[in-house]
């Protein structure tokens, strides 16, 4: 089921990209961006489903081989497993720099396969260089953001029980 | 507490991952097609997430009255028919014999032991493939060859009987043997006659049996011009060789006869199919790809041309159930057999796509030949789903190299050109 739902949350993120891109003209990479919030994010037995599950529905909004995803996910995934146990989890700089890795290792397995002729050469610019920068950027706003949004709907959803037990009603809109 | 002990304990699945990672990087059949299943399951799942597919489905169009139109271009037909009547010899050779000369689109393979045909019907065995009045080799006799291909005059163990000199003048008899490299070796010559570099050599036809009818086969044909071979000066014997006149890569179609009753080479039909394209429906910033809202249901597979009007648009890349991505001709590195028609002439090509600057494509190589600015471009015939004579676009040199003017960059009405199936009755 985790896979499943993974597989979904990437084909959105995937769209999301291309809607984003349409309308600003770049946009960070966001399976990689999603894929280093998952590996920052808190352990589970469920974590290898949900990454491998991002990954491929990423895949399917892109022109790349599933190769490309699969190898540059496990190379992300087999330097930051194990990175966690070494860095503050929680710090702003910590994500950035997962996602910077993440980023990273997906473009290197995309360059692995072009090595190989799995697929197209492409000349690099400087303009390559905005996907990784804005994956850093949007990395650590997007993990406070999250953490006070969770926040707040926690909050809202305890002001609503709390109310409700007061007054026996529905709360006052 | 049970976060912790998760934490302690070794995590095994990123090495799977970055092993099934690896593996998708090996080249074997075996692993291709697996992931090729696993990429068109992914695009189906897709179309079940992706609004913009649901509402497309809702909107379903119905199809233009009188199907998609099929026909390539009349321009490129012409300028096709034009250029192809120098590959047949000329009837006055008498090589067409009984039968008829029809002209065979050759594939990707060009060694000097086997040329491949691009198209799929059945070839006579044992017959001359001509090149104009050049003899570039014979259909292959051997019942083992599950497809028809071409045996040059250049591989090994081929044996011909030839001359060289001048003709009516000056002729050397010798055999013209393949060894498999570029150039025919010439043994047992004339000791009496003398052969000189740049002497034309032409074939011969055996001697007609006692009694029985003189038959024109290949006598006075082309097969190149003399060169001097490896051996040094001055050796004991001169070591001649036979260069052919054109080289293996250039050669587009070949003329090859078909006894009468058999039939000629089948052209493919393929059905054609409307479909909407959805451009910007992909990640990838630096390549050009499109969705298309049909796929394996439809008969869409990988390979299938898709078109705009006259225009080629690209390939399809990826089928899934209900969906397929497509690498257009302004995607970098793609690579797709063509023919260049350049002053009456049919060369065939290897199209390969560097980079898009401004309306046209920069091309990652040179063409082989030179005479080929302005060049019209189209495409070779595939029997995955590729017609002849689908417009790829013009070429023209710059300073920064080859570019290619190519058709309509945003194509929202195409047609997939499908390979004939079941699916052609039902639509």
């Amino acid at each position: 089921m985790n896979l499943l739902i993974a597989l979904a949350v990437g084909v959105v993120l995937g769209i999301a990209e291309i809607a984003l891109r349409r309308q600003v003209g770049a946009s960070p990479d966001l399976a990689a961006l999603a894929l280093a919030l998952l590996l920052a994010g808190s352990s589970s037995k469920q974590l290898g489903a949900r990454c491998l599950g991002l990954l491929l529905g990423a895949s399917t909004c892109s022109i790349e081989p599933v190769g490309v995803f699969l190898l540059g996910g496990g190379l992300a995934a087999t330097l930051l497993v194990p990175a966690r146990a070494f860095v503050f989890l929680e710090s702003s700089t910590t994500r950035a720099l997962f996602a910077l890795t993440a980023s990273l290792a997906l473009a290197i397995g995309r360059e692995l396969h072009a090595w190989l002729k799995l697929t197209a050469k492409l000349p690099w610019s400087q303009a390559c260089a905005t996907t990784p920068l804005l994956t850093v950027a949007a990395a650590p706003i997007l993990a406070l953001a999250g953490v006070g949004f969770l926040r707040m709907a926690r909050w809202s959803v305890r002001r609503l029980v709390v109310l409700r037990g007061t007054t026996g009603g529905p709360p006052p809109s | 507490m049970a976060s912790r002990d998760l934490e302690a304990r070794p995590q095994r699945w990123p090495a799977a991952l970055l092993i099934a990672g690896v593996a998708s990087l090996l080249p074997q059949p075996a692993v291709r097609e697996a992931l090729s299943v696993l990429e068109g399951g992914l695009l189906t799942a897709r179309r079940l997430v992706d609004p913009m597919a649901w509402r497309r489905v809702a909107q379903a169009a119905q199809p233009p009255a009188g199907g998609p139109d099929r026909s390539p271009d009349r321009f490129i037909v012409e300028l096709l028919a034009t250029a192809r009547a120098r590959v047949i010899p000329d009837s006055s050779e008498g090589w067409q014999r009984d039968g008829r000369f029809c002209g065979v689109t050759l594939g990707r393979v060009r060694s000097p032991s086997s040329l491949s045909v691009a198209s799929a019907g059945p070839l006579p065995p044992g017959e001359p493939a001509f090149h104009g009045r050049e003899l570039v080799g014979f259909t292959s006799s051997s019942a083992s060859d599950d497809r028809p291909r071409i045996v040059p005059l250049r591989a090994k163990g081929t044996r011909l009987s030839a001359c060289a000199g001048a003709p009516g003048k000056r002729e050397a008899r010798f055999l013209a043997l393949g060894d498999g490299s570029e150039l025919l070796r010439v043994a047992y010559a004339d000791r009496d006659v003398a052969i000189e570099e740049g002497d034309l050599a032409w074939a011969i036809d055996p001697l007609a049996p006692t009694g029985g009818a003189v038959t024109r086969i290949v006598g006075g044909a082309l097969l190149g011009r003399i060169v001097r071979g490896d051996a040094p000066r001055g050796s004991d014997r001169d070591d001649w060789r036979v260069a052919p006149l054109t080289p293996l890569a250039e050669l587009a179609e070949l003329a090859i006869r078909h006894p009468p009753g058999f039939p000629g080479p089948s052209e493919a039909s393929f059905v054609p199919l409307a479909a909407e394209a959805r451009h910007e429906a992909l990640v990838d910033a630096r390549r050009d790809g499109l969705l298309l809202p049909k796929g394996r249901e439809s008969g869409v597979v990988e390979g299938c041309a898709v078109s705009a009007g006259p225009w080629w648009i690209g390939r399809v890349v990826r089928a899934g159930w209900g969906a397929s991505i497509v690498r257009t001709v302004r995607d970098p590195g793609l690579t797709c057999p063509v023919l260049v028609i350049s002053r009456g002439e049919i060369r065939a090509f290897a199209l390969s796509t560097a980079e898009v600057r401004g309306a046209d494509v920069r091309l990652e190589a040179a063409p082989p030949f030179a005479d080929c600015d302005g060049a019209v471009v189209v495409t070779a015939p595939g029997p995955e789903g590729v017609p002849e004579g689908l417009l790829v676009g013009t070429l023209h040199r710059d300073d920064l190299g080859w570019f290619l003017t190519a058709g309509p960059a945003a194509a929202e009405a195409v047609v997939v050109h499908r390979p004939p199936g079941a699916w052609g009755e039902r639509e």
